[in-house]
């Protein structure tokens, strides 16, 4: 070759710029010439460089050799240099990593064995320890519930309800009564010892606290409109206490942010997001196991069991959004349907019990803001259609 | 490619805005919705596209535009013009706490690759384009994704990041393990990997989870020490949680168990 092929890249090391500095190299017979004024350490041998791929992506040539004054690396990223530069080193034939291989930490074989296996175990293993996680979390969750006693339960429940007390406007009288009276007769045997209360709140809701402490609010009992509903609720709800739901949930969302943040350390709200949306279907499960179980109670107890699946009709009226996936109840139109599916399929002997001696218009009536100024006595027969 | 030269002014400490002073005829590119204020004379015009030139045609400029958003940014850009005769100035303000960098493409070699949604304005004729990461492992580990942003041109760009920023040189060979999610800005010549952590009881333990984003020189690096996510997931655990309100009969009492959610 007469004239010594130049290609150009960026230059790195002693004497160079920290974020490189663009030069022309010389590709000589002996070596490589860098074409620079910079002071540097000389012009290194094609012995001495060892050639990899490395970059962002592997996008880059990366030449590198050591000097006297330290490491120096050259970055080519032309095609046509790349090529060029190949070319003499395919002649020459360096010692070199090889420039097939990738900018991997561990370049011998050994290491590279088992930073692949260890690397497949470690996403493989928690993917599937995660799936197994979800698939099995009722059998996991029920097992950890299982170790703890209905004593510690009560304690908690009372800790967290007394919690909500003070945000809570507790009413009395012939509703909180009627509650009460129902409750007693559902909850007839039970481990747990139960408090029925009714609070004042427009909104239709009631829940469940662990260890017995069920609440009922009077937009509720405004909505409902026989006791059988009201009775329909209180089943759901004491069902809840009776599944330990609140502690399973406790125990499966803790359970899942520790896998997931295990895996994948700092992802941040998309960890907690993913976690959550889990967390919402486990409750949905455990809201179709209260709605079974409940009316279940309901037959055991002789009450008609049309009444819960009439006031989740109700309740499916009044939702006007549908949101199905995001929400942690299924919408109350499937609770309704799967209601009256477990309904059909029950003996005739269940469905004829006994209706409930409540005056349930009265009940409402003696409801705080509704629009009788005072709670009035019982109403006579003659109203009843 | 022509490039704007623009002269430039940082104010704040923590939360930052960048000033530009634009001659007559000088233009600025800056992400929808990042401007502050800007004076008489600066003409605002939002593009399709980055106005680098280079895409061409309209398929061309929607491929740009879609690759654009994959990036985090928005599919327009809007460009600052100077209209007047003397020099006029527009100023953008940083999106959430923590610092911005002036970052002089032409030093850097003329491309930096960022993290997603860290470009805040430049020059006209600096591209935005995405750099994808082929790694698997590091894209889904390293902290960053598959989709990062490449800066290319020769002029004055500005990025934003959170918390404090450090530049470090990397001479050829010398590795630094970043927290995965701290890395801002990187030249094209640093590799960037993951690395397993090593221990199995660090691994669990550590808060850092399984692997290490590795960086191994040469090349300037730029790093962050608080990314806006880990700040926005830890509001988010703290906020009180509304475990009462909401639909029929609730049995999940969120909030009881609380602790650190990062």
């Amino acid at each position: 070759m007469s004239t010594p092929e130049r290609i150009s890249g960026c230059a790195f090391g002693p004497g160079f710029a920290g974020t490189g500095s663009r030069i022309e190299v010389e590709l000589g017979g002996h070596g490589m010439r860098l074409v620079t004024t910079e002071e540097h350490d000389g012009s290194p041998g094609w012995g001495d460089i060892s050639v990899r791929k490395g970059g962002f992506n592997d996008s880059r040539l990366m030449v590198e050799w050591a000097g006297r004054a330290g490491r120096y690396a050259l970055a080519v990223s032309d095609a046509a240099d790349v090529a060029a530069l190949r070319a003499h080193l395919r002649e020459r034939g360096p010692k070199s990593g090889g420039p097939a291989g990738s900018g991997q930490m561990g370049v011998d074989g050994a290491t590279r064995a088992w930073s692949h296996g260890i690397f497949w175990v470690t996403i493989v293993l928690p993917i599937v320890l995660l799936g197994a996680i979800i698939w099995e979390h009722d059998r996991i969750a029920g097992w950890l519930v299982s170790l703890a006693p209905v004593a510690q339960e009560r304690k908690l429940g009372e800790i967290i309800f007394n919690h909500t007390k003070a945000k809570l406007k507790l009413v009395d009288g012939p509703p909180a009564t009627m509650v009460r009276e129902i409750g007693a007769r559902l909850t007839a045997g039970s481990a747990y010892q139960y408090e029925f209360h009714v609070a004042e709140d427009t909104s239709v809701n009631a829940f469940a606290m662990p260890g017995g402490f069920v609440v009922v609010h009077t937009g509720l009992l405004a909505l409902a409109s026989s006791a059988e509903e009201v009775a329909g609720v209180l089943a759901h709800e004491v069902q809840h206490v009776e599944l330990r739901h609140s502690l399973k949930g406790m125990a499966k969302s803790a359970g899942l942010a520790v896998t997931v943040s295990l895996v994948f350390g700092d992802l941040g709200g998309i960890a907690s997001m993913g976690a959550d949306l889990i967390g919402l279907k486990f409750s949905r499960a455990h809201e179709a196991e209260a709605d079974a179980q409940g009316l279940a109670a309901l037959v055991k107890a002789a009450i008609a069991p049309a009444g819960m699946r009439d006031f989740f009709r109700k309740m499916g009226e009044q939702e006007k959004l549908n949101l199905g996936w995001l929400s942690s109840h299924p919408a109350s139109e499937d609770r309704f349907a799967a209601l009256d599916r477990a309904i059909k399929a029950l003996p005739p002997a269940a469905l004829a019990a006994k209706p409930l001696a409540y005056d349930y218009a009265a009940i409402k009536a003696a409801l705080p803001a509704s629009k009788a100024p005072a709670p009035k006595p019982p109403v006579p027969d003659t109203e009843k259609k | 490619m022509a490039m704007d030269v623009i002269d430039y002014k940082i104010y704040g400490s923590e939360m930052q805005f960048v000033e530009i002073e634009l001659d007559p005829d000088e233009a600025a590119i800056g992400e929808a919705g990042s401007m502050m204020y800007m004076e008489d004379d600066i003409d605002m015009d939002t593009i399709f596209g980055d106005g680098s030139g280079g895409q061409s045609g309209f398929l061309g400029k929607l491929m740009g535009a879609g690759k654009r958003v994959l990036t985090g940014e928005s599919m327009f850009t809007t460009v600052y013009t100077n209209k007047g005769q003397v020099k006029r100035k527009v100023a953008f303000g940083a999106p959430y706490p923590g610092k911005l960098l002036p970052m002089e493409l032409k030093k850097l070699g003329g491309t930096l690759i960022c993290q997603k949604d860290a470009f805040l304005c430049a020059a006209k004729g600096v591209s935005l384009s995405i750099a994808f990461q082929k790694k698997l492992g590091a894209g889904f580990f390293g902290g960053e994704g598959f989709i990062m942003q490449k800066l290319e041109g020769d002029g004055l760009a500005f990025i934003h990041a959170g918390g404090t920023m450090r530049q470090r040189d990397l001479a050829p060979g010398e590795t630094l393990r970043v927290d995965t999610g701290c890395l801002v800005a990187m030249q094209p010549s640093v590799d960037y990997d993951i690395q397993y952590v090593g221990k199995i009881k660090t691994a669990m333990f550590g808060g850092e989870g399984l692997f290490f984003a590795t960086l191994r020189g040469p090349g300037t690096v730029i790093l962050q020490s608080l990314p806006f996510s880990r700040l926005a997931s830890r509001i988010f655990a703290a906020a009180p949680k509304g475990g009462l309100a909401g639909s029929a009969a609730g049995g999940l009492l969120g909030g009881v168990f609380g602790g650190d959610d990062d």
